[in-house]
């Protein structure tokens, strides 16, 4: 199991290099001098060509590259824009974000798998259509759809929530106020997924032969339901849910966009419009870490949850 | 369409004609030609609910299922019984219906699309089809165990051997966890799996398809049960291993003085461990009896073939017959007697009347027009 997570960890690096050049690469294909952007339009050619030699903007394609890992790695890559390290910059965004991803993931799970198991176990029954038809909603319907939809109502109409912000901590009433709506509008794709994950995992296990041994030994039903079944969709439940907190962080750009979330999904989203080239790869680069390091706790997990899973 | 279904239902339900419990003609064992177990055939009950040693009396169980394509009656007026200490074996082709009579007995029948339509269930002179879902489960896994088909996917893949033993011993026995499982380690030993304490401890896919079903077994008698119901539990085993299954079965069997129900394909199994037969067909039992009357007066053509198939017994340079033809589609059953497709003696009635049972002493029953 050490040797096992070592040598993943190890995998990791490669996959991080490749991750990198994919990002670098797009940034380098898409328009715009940052140079322009920093200086505005009206910026003398001289003063264009000394910002472009001082961020290395000229050199080829490798040589920028390498400047700007080893940059990164020692700290000196500094956002344009704030005039600061990106990794700082993109830590001092990850508070809110990570207490928006957190209270949305935990919601998803307080909801969806209840939801999910009910459903699988009381089939067609009114709650099972109503719980699936909402799930429906919540996977075609866009993130900033439900959001505004959720301004108007609870913010212009009923004026019982604020409409957008951040309200410090969300340990605070203030914060959790501010909190309520974008973690559930973050969440309710994440509901709708793992829901539906867990009923139809369910549906499947409770045909099997295991089951009915157990139910044939006496076992009550809800322990039929939860520790011989449930126990066993543990495990597509937590590729899903691994799944969902990667596309959480994508759901996150939207969802603190239309919230003026002060996150890092926005810090992208307002870098990108900013070009702010290092900022950008800077983001990037530690969600790709993050999205990574997730999936492969998520593997592990696996190996705890699953007996048949040994790794060597 | 449910009101068809529905309209079918009670139809059938009404039906007459399906043996009462199988034993309510007047004694005559006048007829009995080689009377090789005479005993157990004089003990036989004839009055079969005021005999103490009945252990379970089924009577015209009817189990349907209510499918898109149409209704299948899986069990459609079975009636048998099986004393303590017993074993009553159950044969026929597949899809004859002889799982769903025995976990009906269990009322582990998947609802929807099952019902159990009719009947009665008694287990020591009660209806088991009048129990609440909470007696039922104390009857199940304590009372009446069941060993199922499919050895390789009957476990928990994520519980252990010993955990799943352990279960039904604190379920049904009380025990604390660890008792449970030092219990669990004994009975692994008693199903003569070597190095128990380890075993206890392993998930089924550290185990051989032998093991699983020695650990089925295990299950099966941690609460000491007085019938066991065993569903095929070899025929997905090697047959070295087959018949190590069965041997300790039987010695458990006679260890604790349980009956029980072998489900099985195989008549050699029949020969060596059943007291009493059941043949089924298509639902229905087709023809009942003691072992002996079983091999040597078979009546029914089905059975006289399944016989001839398997034990060679009148021609051979015919080193292999085969009943011809296929058992019908459940959806489409011949009017008359569902054997007749397939049947080398059918006559005229055969097609348009169902054959009630003709008997040939107390217990020995077929159902075919040949003996009207
Ligand atoms: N869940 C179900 N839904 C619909 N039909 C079913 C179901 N279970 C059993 N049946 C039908 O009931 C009939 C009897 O099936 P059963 O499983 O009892 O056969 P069997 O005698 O045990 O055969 P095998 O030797 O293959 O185990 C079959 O026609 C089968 O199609
Ligand atoms: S009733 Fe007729 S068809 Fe059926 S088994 Fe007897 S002889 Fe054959
Ligand atoms: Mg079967």
């Amino acid at each position: 199991m050490l040797n096992y997570t070592i040598r993943r960890l190890l995998l990791l690096i490669p996959l991080l290099f490749f991750i990198s050049v994919m990002i670098f690469g797009i940034l380098k294909l898409t328009p715009g001098d940052p140079a322009v952007v920093l200086l505005g339009e009206r910026a003398t050619e001289e003063a264009l060509e000394l910002t472009r030699e001082k961020y290395a903007l000229n050199s080829p394609f490798y040589v920028q590259y390498v400047k700007m890992m080893g940059n990164f790695f020692t700290g000196e890559l500094k956002s344009i824009y704030y005039k600061e390290n990106v990794i700082m910059v993109v830590l001092k965004k990850m508070i809110p974000t990570l207490e928006l991803g957190l209270t949305a993931l935990m919601l998803a799970i307080a909801v969806s798998i209840p939801a999910g198991i009910i459903s699988s176990v009381k089939r067609n029954s009114i709650f099972d259509y109503t719980s699936m038809t909402t799930a429906l909603f919540g996977i075609s319907i866009p993130v900033f759809f439900t959001g505004i939809l959720l301004i108007y109502l609870f913010a212009v109409k009923l004026k019982v929530l604020p409409a957008s912000g951040y309200g410090g901590s969300m340990f605070t009433i203030e914060g959790l106020r501010h909190l309520v709506m974008p973690a559930f509008v973050l969440s309710f794709t994440m509901m709708a997924s793992t829901t539906r994950i867990t009923r139809s995992s369910m549906l499947d296990l409770l045909q099997e032969d295991y089951i009915r041994t157990a139910r044939a030994k006496g076992v009550k039903e809800n322990q039929v339901i939860l520790k011989h079944a449930f126990k066993n969709a543990l495990m597509p439940i937590a590729t899903n849910v691994g799944n969902q907190i990667a596309r959480l962080f994508a759901g996150a750009v939207l969802t603190e966009t239309v919230f003026a979330w002060p996150g890092v999904g926005r810090l992208a989203v307002n870098a990108i419009f900013r070009r702010d080239e290092p900022l950008v790869f800077g983001c990037v680069l530690i969600l790709s870490v993050i999205y990574v390091v997730v999936n492969l706790m998520v593997d592990l997990f696996y190996g705890i949850i699953n007996p048949r899973i040994r790794y060597e | 369409m449910p009101l068809t279904v529905g309209l079918n239902h009670k139809k059938i339900t009404n039906e007459s004609g399906a043996p009462n419990n199988g034993h309510v003609r007047p004694a005559d064992t006048t007829n009995l030609k080689n009377p090789l177990k005479t005993k157990i055939y004089k003990d036989f009950p004839t009055k079969c609910t005021d005999n103490d040693d009945l252990l379970l009396q089924i009577e015209n169980l009817k189990t349907f299922f209510h499918t898109e394509d149409g209704l299948i009656r899986g069990c459609d007026g079975v009636s048998y019984s099986v004393k303590k200490g017993q074993t009553l074996a159950v044969v026929g082709e597949s899809g004859s219906g002889k799982s769903v009579t025995a976990m009906s007995i269990l009322k582990l029948i998947p609802d929807p699309p099952g019902k159990i339509a009719g009947g009665r269930i008694l287990f020591k002179g009660n209806d088991l089809l009048s129990f609440t879902p909470d007696e039922m489960r104390k009857i199940r896994g304590n009372e009446i165990a069941m060993i199922f088909q499919e050895p390789m996917t009957s476990l928990n893949p994520v519980m252990t051997a010993g955990e799943q033993i352990s279960e039904s011993l604190i379920l049904h026995r009380g025990f604390n966890k660890k008792e449970a499982m030092s219990n669990a380690v004994e009975l692994l030993s008693l199903v003569g799996i070597p190095a128990p304490e380890t075993r206890a401890g392993e998930y089924p896919h550290q185990l051989s398809g032998g093991m699983r079903q020695r650990v089925m077994i295990a299950i099966a008698l941690a609460c000491r049960p007085d019938l066991l119901i065993a569903d095929e539990p070899t025929s997905a085993l090697d047959v070295t291993i087959q018949a190590q299954i069965l041997r300790l079965i039987k010695k458990l069997q006679k260890q604790f003085g349980m009956a029980v129900i072998l489900i099985t394909h195989d008549m050699g199994v029949v020969a060596e461990t059943a007291d009493m037969v059941a043949v089924m067909y298509c639902g229905r039992i087709v023809e009942y009896g003691t072992s002996h009357d079983i091999f040597f007066s078979p009546r029914h053509p089905y059975l006289k073939g399944l016989l001839r198939s398997v034990l060679n017994i009148d021609n051979e340079e015919d080193d292999l017959y085969i009943i011809e033809g296929n058992i019908p589609d459940p959806l489409n059953l011949p009017e008359g007697c569902p054997f007749e497709p397939r049947c080398p003696e059918k006559m005229d009635i055969c097609t348009k009347q169902r054959p009630e049972p003709f008997f040939f002493g107390n217990v020995h029953y077929a159902c075919c027009w040949l003996h009207a």
